[in-house]
């Protein structure tokens, strides 16, 4: 039987206490750091007594919540991901214990450090104090999106990962078509940007980890910079342009539409990041191409976020209201199309 | 004859209650769900001002760009179903290729997907595309 994770407390200190060889744990508070409809996020400041992280520790326990979506990886699954992401150098809280049985809360959780900051998108777009400066926040993240790519799918490693078996983008092109396939109502805008896409397929490159949401809202800033980047859930095997493009959708600018690179900062800040770690360029024509695809991704998301409301399973007003959102992505695939990739200097 | 206050009439009232007298007395922790509710009553509000007309003209450009005959003296639900059934084979025929992706040829196409989208954006959120220096 799942419990809350205040009802676990006890359970959460013998779990703490046996993981960080500790002869005890106390924790002094709880606190509920965000809840989406999958996971939730608690703060956990405790006192350890012996061993290496004796003393006051602040943790992070995430925990999962209802049925697993097939989407998104399970804590087991996120775990080892950001384990590979933090071994690689990534700025990404350090994971620390996992537990996968149901014996502590009844549910999957894992136990990372805290990191400080804020992952408040709204306000950090619109306030300079939270991040630094912006042009040097966006080639931060632009770098570590390069160190990211640094963890390839060799073998053994990662390989519950979802891998494209054909070409990334044309795997994706025929998700969405799939899904476009299965539902009710006809979306010719979105089937057109993916003819579009099928036309101009890119050519191929290795693939990367891919974060998966890699946008502003999932990367945490204090006054002096970023602090880590977190929501691993969406990992996925990709070609490198996906988390690039990501960053840059219009929808993610959360108001700031001058600032293409995550509602920051003009692009070149982004990818001169990038460029610095990555032995790849970026190339303004693949850049365009992987952002109209995204557009329809993310327009297809949301298409699946509004029928997690209207089928019952999670009846929602944000989730009701994301369905009309979609002709906002619609807009944003037809006017990046008609305007094509920016013209070679 | 229904009295006033018009269904969009008392909308409008109740989008201005909540947005003036509710919505600063929440508690903070629902404060996003009222700003949910009162982005969402108003786009109620235009949803039955704009009622069927964006559909019948949808329609009519679906006719052109198919090559269907218009059909007279259509109820409300036959024109839906029309509606519904011209963009399913819309759809199909983008996915089989019979429209041009490329110069002029695809020009009265996308005037449709462009239309169709706008006129979405005008019910659900006008803001955006206002911000856009779009109509």
């Amino acid at each position: 039987m799942a419990l809350t994770v205040p009802e676990a407390k006890g359970q959460l200190e013998s779990f703490l206490a046996a993981a960080a060889a500790a002869e005890r744990a106390t924790i002094k508070d709880l606190k509920l750091l965000s809840g989406g409809t999958l996971q939730e996020n608690w703060r956990l400041d405790a006192v350890l007594q012996g061993g290496p992280e004796k003393g006051a520790r602040t943790f992070v326990l995430r925990a999962s919540r209802a049925a697993a979506d097939p989407l998104s990886l399970d804590r087991t699954q996120e775990f080892a991901v950001m384990k590979a992401a933090f071994e690689a150098g990534v700025a990404t809280p350090e994971p620390l214990w996992l537990s996968d049985g149901n014996d502590v809360l009844g549910r999957a959780f894992l136990i990372m450090r805290h990191v400080p900051g804020s992952a408040a998108a709204h306000q950090i777009v619109r306030d300079e104090a939270m991040g630094g400066d912006h042009n040097i926040l966006a080639e931060r993240l632009g770098e570590e999106l390069a160190r990211i790519q640094t963890i390839g799918p060799v073998r053994g490693r990662l390989e519950f990962l979802r891998k494209p078996e054909t070409g990334a983008a044309e795997t994706i092109i025929a998700e969405l078509r799939a899904y476009l396939d299965s539902h009710t109502d006809p979306h010719p805008t979105i089937e057109w940007g993916l003819a579009w896409a099928q036309a101009n397929l890119p050519r191929g490159s290795d693939l990367v980890l891919c974060h998966g949401d890699f946008r502003t809202g999932n990367f945490m800033v204090d006054q002096s910079g970023l602090t880590g980047i977190v929501d691993w859930e969406l990992a996925s095997w990709g070609d490198p342009m996906e988390d690039m493009a990501w960053f840059c959708l219009k929808f993610w600018r959360f108001g700031r539409w001058d600032r293409e690179a995550g509602g920051l900062s003009a692009r070149e800040h982004f990818y001169r990041g990038y460029e610095r770690v990555s032995e790849r360029r970026v190339d303004p024509v693949l850049a365009h191409y992987w952002e109209v695809l995204a557009n329809l991704r993310w327009a297809v998301v949301s298409m699946r976020q509004a029928e997690r409301h209207l089928s019952g399973r999670d009846p929602s007003l944000q989730l009701a209201l994301t369905g009309r959102m979609t002709a906002e992505m619609e807009l944003e695939a037809l006017r990046l199309i008609e305007a094509g990739p920016p013209r070679a200097k | 004859m229904q009295d006033r206050p018009t269904t969009v009439e008392i909308l409008e009232a109740v989008h201005d209650t909540l947005r003036d007298a509710v919505l600063p007395v929440l508690p903070e922790e629902r404060r996003l769900d009222g700003l949910m509710i009162v982005n969402a009553v108003a786009m109620v509000s235009r949803g039955l001002e704009y009622a069927e007309r964006p559909g019948r003209e949808e329609l009519a450009r679906l006719e052109a760009l198919l090559g269907d005959a218009p059909v007279a003296d259509e109820t409300a639900s036959e024109h839906e179903e029309r509606l519904r059934s011209l963009n399913q084979r819309l759809c199909q025929e983008i996915r089989a290729g019979a429209f041009e992706l490329t110069g002029a040829g695809r020009d009265p196409l996308y005037r449709h997907l462009w239309e169709t989208t706008l006129q979405k954006l005008r019910e659900s959120n006008p803001k955006h595309l206002r911000a856009a220096g779009l109509k």
